[in-house]
This record gives structure tokens, sequence and C-alpha cells, in this order.
């Protein structure tokens, strides 16, 4: 897929078609800034040269009638035919319906450069001689009072407020800053600079609207594009960054992106797509964490680490705070953060240091805070510190679009959700979504976003592997699958979640359900002989909290970042029990992995292994349950 | 000292709009642009046959176009003093005596106030220094050596420098 930025030039110069075909100007001014032209005219059909590593895309809009001007013919500037071609780059998300396919809809003008000074007037023998096509001027031309590029600016602003414009020329800069900062144009390119590719890649960077080259993010969207441009601002500082937006969305996805983009060689790398590798293995740490994970108890300890203690014997722990020391933190849902976190979390924003449990010594904090939450924060229900809040935002808030403020995406979300899901099963069925489906996903609210549609994509796929299709029967959304759904999940369910996923929300949509299932139905046969299928997805989901406790309390330290079991811990954190003894909690894991001792692996094998051997005998309880059941 | 029917615009069309073709008509936007091309070519950013003597294009067109910077520059004081402002309404309603008085302190003042002649002596060497280099690109055997020797460099950054120094001469007539 072409992800190179699309800029639009409107240039009398550079925009204007000669009959002669090529136009040497505009050839020149490509190479200079290493431009791909895709006008389309004659002139760009007719280019000699290849950019080989270009840094943008350029369409040529001279902005003036005729476009071919010969001899004897009268130029005039003409701001129509200049809205109509910014127009044509500019596709409002409004005009995407509910249930109409975003089909031929253009990508976005990342930018806009406009020229200060137009030509006007007669084309005379001698102005063609000097320059094929170019009139011979009038006086008011070159009036910096009345440049029709400032015309062009002012009402291109007008009209697209959000569109990022340049000014690109030859003219002294100082002579116009005032007026064409006034009219809205972000910055001046100076156009016969001979470090033109980096003024423009610069330009992009900071102002364009550039789609993730490497994929991660997906969408060409507008409001994810204007998105994206803020996490680049905001990586160029070392400030703190909230992310805020509906569930599903993307919060966790967009942190990385700002992690991404903060590094050095981030600039280049971000436009291109040709060095993929160099863009995800970042140099400076990355630690993500899920907030509700920081029991009052347990939190100190996670965030500040533990001094190692020889005399003791206690064992060193490294916090998270060190663990993304130089990096960025990320905080997922920072809504279920406990008062008691809050309140140590503004000390170390407050003071920049940290002392680590046990320890004496100060250390300092070279940590970069990116938070995420769906809730409104400001709402005193939320309880959530208003200058915490504050500090945590200090460099600035990005809001994620929802899926249906971007439908124009869904295609290429479709795409790659449905070549992900075909991956995840090996011997499927590639496929086509078809017209049918694609008009039957536009059509849906996607209250839960993009996870949501991963979910129907993977759901469509793993129920038909053996078809070349996807097609609107194949698509069923979360309200049609209450009543049918047996699994919330696809695959095992003993897989650990991952570090930062999202575990919280998907939960508490599952205990509701299950509170609200009725069994009581006439057809005995629904339910009938059922039980042992019950408690076994019981015994499974349990099982996978009991391993996202053992991850989220995992004792992390420098010989063994990948972190050392502790059950006790654990225990504590899945039953939000904070006088729970060693011993219980080891009765608690073999109470709940033993029934499904056979299957485990990982993690939770080495728990239960590890609570056997500390309480050999089986519990009371166990005993109840072994003489209860038949 | 430029006298009123001195100030008849000798170069058909106004100095602003005359400089502004050869500065940013020419200058910048064709030659400047020309030149930076082949250098990013040069540097293997853009695949496009050079020819071998490309150069001397480039050469016959500085030769084409020096006589009208020089020109330009030679004419600035006479065309763009404001001693012009006395050949019209209303200061041709001044008495003759008073007219030659202010005229001669208005143009003082300009040449002051404004630096011209320090910018004029600028545009003057800068002009000098980028004819030098051109006609030295003449001399070389092809395309290979100009770009080689760093010639391409030095021309476009004298022509920037030139460019420079016109567009620091006032486009408007001033008091």
């Amino acid at each position: 897929m072409n992800l190179l930025p699309r800029i639009l030039v409107l240039d009398d110069l550079f925009g204007r078609s000669a009959t002669a075909g090529t136009n040497v100007d505009r050839e020149n001014l490509c190479a200079n800034f290493l431009c791909q032209d895709t006008t389309g005219d004659a002139a760009s059909k007719s280019s000699r040269q290849k950019i080989l590593r270009p840094v943008a895309e350029a369409v040529f809009c001279r902005a003036q009638s005729p476009c071919i001007a010969g001899v004897g013919e009268t130029v005039v500037n003409d701001l129509g035919m200049a809205l109509e071609a910014v127009r044509s780059g500019w596709p409002e998300a409004s005009r995407i319906r509910r249930g109409r396919r975003p089909k031929g809809i253009p990508r976005c003008w990342s930018m806009v450069l406009i020229d200060l000074c137009f030509y006007t007037g007669k084309v005379t023998q001698e102005s063609h001689r000097r320059t094929a096509g170019m009139p011979e001027g009038r006086s008011g031309d070159d009036d910096l009072r009345s440049y029709f590029g400032l015309s062009l600016l002012d009402a291109i602003h007008r009209e697209f407020p959000e569109l990022p414009i340049f000014i690109l020329s030859s003219k002294p800069r100082e002579e116009v800053s005032l007026e064409f900062s006034r009219c809205g144009a972000l910055g001046f390119i100076d156009r016969s600079a001979l470090d033109g590719p980096e003024l423009l890649e610069q330009a992009l960077w900071n102002h364009g609207l550039l789609a993730d080259p490497t994929g991660d993010v997906v969408g060409q969207s507008l409001p994810l594009l204007l998105a994206l441009r803020e996490a680049r601002r905001a990586a160029c500082h070392r400030e703190n960054v909230l992310i805020r937006g509906e569930r599903g969305t993307g919060k966790e996805l967009m942190a990385r992106y700002i992690h991404r983009c903060s590094e050095p060689a981030a600039r280049r790398i971000a436009i291109h797509a040709d060095n993929k590798e160099r863009i995800t293995d970042t140099a400076t740490h990355w630690v993500a964490v899920n907030s509700a994970v920081f029991t009052p108890n347990l939190f100190v300890s996670e965030l500040f680490g533990i001094q190692p203690r020889t005399t003791s014997g206690v064992d060193g722990k490294v916090g998270l705070i060190e663990m993304a020391k130089g990096g960025d933190l990320f905080f997922d849902e920072i809504s279920d953060m406990q008062p008691e976190v809050q309140a140590a979390l503004m000390r170390v924003l407050q003071e920049r240091q940290i002392t680590r449990v046990g320890g004496r010594e100060s250390l300092p904090v070279d940590v970069r805070f990116l938070s995420a939450t769906n809730a409104d924060l400001e709402d005193s229900d939320h309880a959530f510190r208003p200058d915490l809040l504050d500090r945590l935002r200090a460099g600035g808030t990005i809001w994620l679009p929802s899926l249906r403020e971007r439908l124009d995406d869904m295609p290429l979300l479709v795409e790659k959700l449905v070549r992900e899901a075909e991956a995840h099963r090996p011997g499927i069925r590639p496929r086509q979504v078809t017209p049918e489906a694609m008009d039957r996903l536009l059509a849906h609210d996607w209250p839960g976003n993009v996870r949501e549609l991963r979910g129907v994509i993977f759901d469509a796929v793993t129920r038909h592997p053996d078809v070349e299709h996807l097609v609107a029967e194949h698509v069923r959304f979360e309200s049609k699958l209450k009543s049918q759904k047996s699994k919330v999940e696809a695959g095992s369910a003993l897989n650990r979640p991952k570090a930062g996923q999202q575990v919280g929300e998907p939960l508490a949509v599952l205990l509701e359900r299950m509170r609200g299932v009725e069994i009581d139905s006439q057809r005995v046969s629904h339910w009938a002989g059922r039980l042992p299928d019950l408690q076994r997805e019981q015994a499974r989901l349990a099982a996978r909290l009991l391993a996202a406790a053992l991850e989220a309390t995992k004792r992390r330290t420098p010989e063994q970042p990948d972190g050392i079991l502790q059950i006790h811990p654990a225990a504590k954190l899945a039953t939000g029990d904070p006088n729970l003894t060693a011993a219980k909690a080891a009765d608690l894991f073999k109470r709940l992995l033993g029934p499904m001792k056979d299957e485990l692996e990982g993690d939770l094998h080495e728990a239960y292994q590890v609570s056997i051997r500390l309480r050999p005998k089986t519990p009371k309880s166990a005993l109840i349950s072994k003489i209860n059941t038949p | 000292m430029p006298h009123m029917e001195e100030t008849s615009h000798s170069l058909g069309i106004l100095w602003p709009q005359q400089c502004s073709l050869f500065n940013h008509g020419w200058l910048r936007n064709c030659f400047s642009q020309s030149l930076g091309a082949a250098i990013q070519i040069s540097r293997g950013n853009v695949q496009r046959d050079l020819p071998s003597q490309d150069h001397q294009t480039w050469v016959s067109e500085w030769l084409s176009q020096e006589d009208t910077a020089r020109r330009l520059i030679d004419s600035f004081v006479t065309e763009m003093s404001p001693t012009v402002l006395f050949s019209v309404s209303p200061l041709t309603a001044l008495h003759p005596e008073d007219a030659e008085f202010f005229r001669d302190m208005a143009h003082t003042h300009w040449l002051k106030r404004h630096h011209i002649e320090e910018r004029i002596e600028c545009a003057k060497i800068q002009l000098v220094t980028a004819g030098e280099l051109v006609r030295k690109l003449g001399r070389v055997k092809d395309i290979q050596e100009a770009i080689g020797s760093g010639l391409l460099h030095l021309i476009h950054a004298a022509c920037q420098e030139l460019a420079d120094a016109l567009s620091q001469l006032p486009r408007s007539i001033q008091l």
C-alpha cells in the first residue's frame, strides 16, 4: 500500500502545463525536493526522471486559467480552480454515510504548498521565450500587499481549517511572515534551498497528515491522521501525555506510536516504510501496565522497587519506574488507579525522584508517563485527583476517534483483520470481503470500536474456514451473539494475558452477562448434561484470572527481567484480600487449578506445583467438594 | 545625483518588476533549481540522464542573463531613489529651488538610511563572484568533472548570495 505523503502544490510556474509536454522547471523542483510528480498531466507524464527515495508525492496545480497558455493568450488567477483541486483530496468524514461503501475516496492531502507571486497578463513573444507559457506579469502581481498566494491561503484556510498549509516561495520570508501567519499558514519553505528534502520532511513531520508507514496503526481517515499528528508533536518533548478515547479505539497502540516517534532516528522513518525493523525496535525503554493491578498493598514495591539487603537476605526488585528509565511508562486505564496509588504517583511527578522500599537513597526519575483512559476523569464520581490529571496531561491530550468517526478506514481495517484471522488458523482459505459484507459492517454502530470489529471478523473467519468469500451472512454482531456464544474468547482459555492487555472491560462485560444468563427454558435439551461444561469453562476462566495475577505480581530483577512467580501476592491480588495467608493462597491455587491440572502449562503449571509442595494435604474445602461430587 | 529627466525607467518596465523577473523568475526558480536538481542527481537521489556537456548550457544561460543583473544593480539608484517623487504630483507644486533642496536631502537620507551604497556594493561583489565561478565551469571538461570538483555547489551558493543581495534592495520608492 502506498503511504507516501501526498502534497498539493499551487504554483503558476511549476503548475503550468506546457504545449511541448515537459515542464523542465517542475521537473527540477521535484528533483530538488525529492517529490514524485503524480499530477497526471502531460508535464508529469513526459518526465524524464525517477525519484529514487521520494519524500512525497506531489500534485501540481497552476491556479490560473488557462492551464496551458500560448502566445497572445491572457492568463488570469483562478481561485475556483485552486479550491477544486484542494477539494479533490479532502474527503470529509461526513460524506461517508453509514451503509455506503467508501469507494473511490481519495487520500487526504498531507499538506498544501502555496506560492506567493502569481504572474498574470498576456503571454507575449518575449515572456514565452523566457519561460514557455508564462505571461509578462502585471505590476500588482509582485506586490506583497496583493499577492494572489495570500488570497489563496486565506480562502483555503477558511474552507479547510484542518488542512496544513505551507508557503513555498523564493521570496524573502521576513517580508510576508506576518501576513502568512495571519492567513493560516503553518510555515514557510525556501524554494531555492539546497536542503529542500530535509525542510519538506520536517514540515511534514511536524504538521503533515501522515499515515503510520509501519501499518501498526491502520487507517488514512482525517480524524485518525489528525490524532497521529498530535502524537508526533507530543513525541517531540518529554512531557506527560494523556490519551483518551472510547474502549477499543487503540489507546495503547497510540502510546506505542508516540514512543516509536520519540526515537532520534524516527523522523525519517516515520515517513518512509522502507525500514520497518528500525521502527519497531526502539532503543529506549517501554513499560506498559494496567493501572488496576496496583493494589494499596502492592503498588509501592511495584512502582518503586525493593532495595536488596544482604544482611537480611531480602532480594531486590526493580520497580516499573526504574525499568522505564529514559523511556516511557504507559499506564492503561488510569481511572482504575486507587487513591493511594494516585497520591504516590503525584509525589513522583512533583519531586521527580523515587526511593526504593527499604532504601534510603533517592533516585532521579527520567521517565515520561503516558496514560490512557476511556473514562470521564473530570467527573467527580471517578474520584480522580485533578492535580494528578493536570500533571499527566501536561504535554497534551490526544483524543482518539471512534470507529464511527473513521468509517473511511473500514476497508483497510477489515483487510488487515481478515488476514490476521486467516494467519491465526493455519490451513484456512484466503478470502475476499464482498461489497454486501462491507455494507453490513459500515452500517453497524461499533460501540466496542476496532476491538469489537476484530472480534466480529475473527468470528466470521473462524466459523467459515473453507470459503473464499466473506459474505454479509458471515457477519454477526455482539448483540446477536449473546444467546449463542458459549465461549467469550476464541482460542485456549489458558492463554496468559500479555502485559498491558486490557482485561478489565471484557471481564466486567462477561460477569454482567453471566449474571443475566437464564437457563429455565422449556427445551430441556438445551441445558441437560451441560453442568460439566459450565464447570470446565468456569475453571478455565478462573485459571486465566490467576495467570493474569501471577504475571502482574512477578518479581523482576535485573538478573531475571522476565520475573519470578509469587503465588502469595498473586492470590492476594486476585481475591482482593490483603490478609490472605500464604497457606490459604496455596490452597486457592490447588483448589482452582486442580480440576484441570493435566492441561496446565507455563506459569500456571509452575504455580500449581509450588502450591502442591507448600500444601501437600488436600484442603477441607476440596474434600467437601469431592464428597458432594458424584 | 540623478535628475528628474533621468528617472525615465530606462529598463522599459518598473525596476522592482524587472528585478523580480530576474531574481525570482530566472535566478532562483530556474537557474538555481536546475543546479539543485543536478546536485540531487549527483547524490544518487534522482535517476535522470545528465548529458556530458550539460554544464555548457548553464554557462550560456548565465552569460545571457548576467548583463541584465548588472544593469539592474547599476540602475537601481536612478530608478528607485525618492527623487523620482519630485517629478510627480504633489511635489511638482514645490518651488523649483525648494524642490531641488528637498530632493537632494531626500536622496542623501535615503542612501544612508537604507545603506544603499553598501547593499549595491554587496550585490556587485556577489555578481562578480558568481560570474567567475560560472566561467570556471565553462572551462571544465564535462559534467562529471563539474560535479566532482564541487563547482556546482559553489555556484549554487553564490547564486543564493546574489539573490539574497538583490532582495535586500528596497522594492518600493521610499522617502
